[in-house]
């Protein structure tokens, strides 16, 4: 009986062994990321998560919950709380305005990592890195081109400029208006260039189509249209044919984004330009730095990266090169975090 | 001189009143191009406001109009664009989508007893959802599919005669609504009910049965204010229309019919949201900065607001 129990008692202290053995040996379980974003207020958002779900395809050592923050910075702000008090270990936060940099640091000062993406906090200690684009460069970047198009048609001054903002307040609105206006002033004061309209329309195609027909209908000499996103330039396209003005060469159009339907226009010629900040190449190498970040600690170099920003690739499209250019920007494939452990990935353009 | 509280007297009053300070402010006001802009682009939300103000007559509330608004124009535009149905039959289908919505909204105010109030605010919330999930959140465009497919009802956004069929559209759906409201039994029903909802009852009125149609009817007008927004922009996004509520709301009320129902026109509630047009097209002709121009709205609604000043008790 002695032997019996005994044996029994091996046998079970050399199946509890093995199966701690084994446990340990089976891949530890996921880290919990989340990733908060403005959500399908604009139309550059929906290709953002679905690229995140498709970088996190790669990584099955974080589970990547997606959250939608509705265009509220107060939404955000609880968002992140609940994130961390859910137990979450990493956030991508797609920061809508900077009043969430309080919150995003108190996430960082309690053991959460944040990386942000596309638009930054205010305070890099609230964050590990941000990935993103500059929109004031963006913002110059459209406005310029369309200015050295109306110099090389030899347009008589003053040229007339109508201005589509985005939505007031926001912080990419403020961005891309103010690299507008870095090309426009200067030749505002010289004369160059008169401003007649300068509106929010919301980034929304049925609010620019709506202003810039009531504008039309006051004057249709308009020389150049500089529009935040490529939703509104699309929507002061569809004015302007309403109103029988040729788009793209008595009167032109700039916009932003690489939407689809914009590069189209870019082809046809009914839009001057776009700039490329490709939603794809930003989630996945946020998602790359948050699984760096996790599993090595791994930060951009501050020689290289100064404030940990790490700028994607943009790109001016015009005619020249729009048939290089796939919806979005997004390339064939997206280049490597130009940091720490990373990859090269192919991936499908989103429509 | 202006009429009684409910008269048409009075927003028809302002918005005259409203037209010749904006001409004032800008000469520019005053051109046929000008007021195209304004009915044109004031069309889409007069037509979902003729659904409100049936739905305010009640004595309810409709805050879901404008996801509804959206998902109808994504509806069709998913079956055009991704599924090639033939516009006809896809219009038709985002219209009884859209009646569905506003019958079941009904119901759950009927026999569910939840105020309108909560109701409407879920359907704000789903409905939006629904829109969302057409094509993960995306827009939809002729350009969505490889090859494109255009949508087939762009035919709504056209000219006849030189003038806009939204414009015709909206025209006959107001008509339609106050010829409804004020030559068929169907005005005395809704007023009734909106006005003493047991008297209602007593003299034999099925004041469920008419709630259920009347929320349908505001539900089928917001799809087809999507429709029409669609064909007018050549595209759908999930959010498309967000503030029609509250605009849509706000032109009613303008337009003479109380909060608490009972009375009012649907022409009135058309010019009620024709003045909040103006208000924007004003704000775009006299080049107002844009970060004052939310300001400018209030206190030109607050001016507005005082024409449609009820009796002794406003709530």
């Amino acid at each position: 009986m002695n032997n019996f129990l005994k044996a029994c008692t091996f046998a079970g202290m050399t199946a509890i062994a093995v199966s701690a053995l084994t446990g340990s040996a089976v891949a530890a379980k996921p880290k919990n990321v989340y990733f908060i974003f403005t959500g399908y207020a604009y139309p550059y958002f929906a290709p953002m998560a679905e690229a995140v779900k498709q970088a996190a395809a790669h990584y099955p050592d974080m589970h990547i919950k997606i959250v939608n923050a509705d265009n509220n910075a107060s939404q955000e702000i609880t968002d992140i709380k609940e994130a961390v008090a859910a137990g979450a270990q990493g956030i991508i936060l797609n920061t809508i305005q900077e009043s969430v940099t309080f919150a995003a640091k108190q996430a960082m000062q309690q053991g959460v990592p944040v990386v942000t993406i596309d638009r930054d906090v205010s305070n890099p200690s609230a964050r590990v890195v941000f990935i993103g684009d500059s929109d004031v460069t963006l913002g110059r970047e459209e406005t310029a081109y369309g200015i050295k198009t109306l110099e090389k048609m030899n347009v008589p001054k003053p040229w007339h400029v109508a201005v589509l903002q985005g939505t007031l307040g926001a912080s990419v609105s403020i961005d891309r208006l103010k690299g507008a206006m870095d090309v426009l002033q200067p030749l505002v004061k010289s004369g160059a260039v008169k401003i007649v309209l300068n509106q929010s329309a919301d980034f929304a195609t049925n609010e620019a189509q709506s202003i810039m027909s009531t504008e039309l209908a006051k004057t249709g000499n308009i020389q150049l249209v500089v529009c935040a996103n490529d939703a509104m330039a699309l929507g002061a396209i569809n004015a302007l044919k309403a109103h029988g003005i040729a788009s793209g060469s008595k009167t032109l159009v700039v916009g932003a984004d690489a939407q689809p339907e914009s590069l189209d226009a870019v082809r046809e010629g009914t839009q001057l330009d776009t700039v490329t900040h490709s939603p794809f190449v930003e989630a996945y190498w946020a998602v790359e730095a948050m699984q760096n970040y996790l599993f090595g600690k791994v930060k951009p170099p501050a020689a290289k990266f100064p404030q940990g920003k790490v700028i994607i690739p943009m790109t001016l499209v015009t005619k020249a090169n729009v048939a290089k250019i796939a919806a979005w920007g997004t390339p064939q494939e997206i280049p490597p975090l130009p940091y720490g452990k990373s990859r090269a990935f192919k991936v499908v353009p989103a429509q | 001189m202006f009429g009684r509280p409910g008269s048409m007297r009075r927003p028809v009053g302002f918005l005259l009143a409203s037209c010749i300070v904006a001409s004032l402010l800008s000469p520019a006001f005053l051109s046929v191009r000008n007021f195209g802009a304004i009915l044109t682009s004031s069309s889409f939300l007069v037509v979902a406001a003729v659904g409100e103000a049936f739905v305010i007559m009640l004595g309810m509330i409709d805050l879901g109009l404008e996801s509804v608004l959206a998902a109808g124009g994504m509806f069709a535009a998913w079956l055009t664009v991704f599924h090639g149905v033939p516009a006809a039959p896809a219009v038709l289908l985002a219209l009884c989508a859209g009646a569905g919505t506003g019958a079941a909204v009904g119901l759950l105010v009927t026999r569910g007893r939840i105020p309108s109030f909560i109701v409407t605010l879920s359907t704000y919330w789903g409905i939006r959802g629904v829109a969302l999930l057409f094509n993960g959140g995306n827009y939809i465009s002729p350009d969505s599919t490889t090859p494109p497919h255009p949508f087939g009802f762009g035919g709504l956004a056209t000219n006849v005669g030189g003038v806009s069929t939204l414009i015709l559209i909206a025209v006959a759906v107001v008509a339609l609504g106050q010829i409804a409201i004020s030559f068929t039994p169907i005005g005395s029903w809704v007023k009734t009910v909106g006005s003493n909802e047991n008297a209602a009852r007593s003299v034999g009125l099925s004041a469920d049965a008419i709630k259920v149609a009347v929320f349908s009817v505001s539900g089928l007008l917001a799809a087809l204010g999507g429709v029409m927004v669609t064909a007018w922009q050549h595209s759908i996004y999930p959010l498309t229309g967000q503030g029609d509520s509250l605009e849509a709301i706000a032109g009613v009320i303008l337009g003479g019919i109380p909060f608490t129902g009972g009375r009012g026109s649907i022409v009135g509630a058309a010019l009620g949201v024709l003045v909040i047009g103006v208000i924007n097209d004003v704000i775009v002709l006299i080049g107002l900065p844009a970060r004052y121009q939310y300001i400018f709205v209030a206190c030109v609604l607050i001016l507005a607001g005082l024409q449609a000043r009820g009796g002794r008790w406003v709530k």
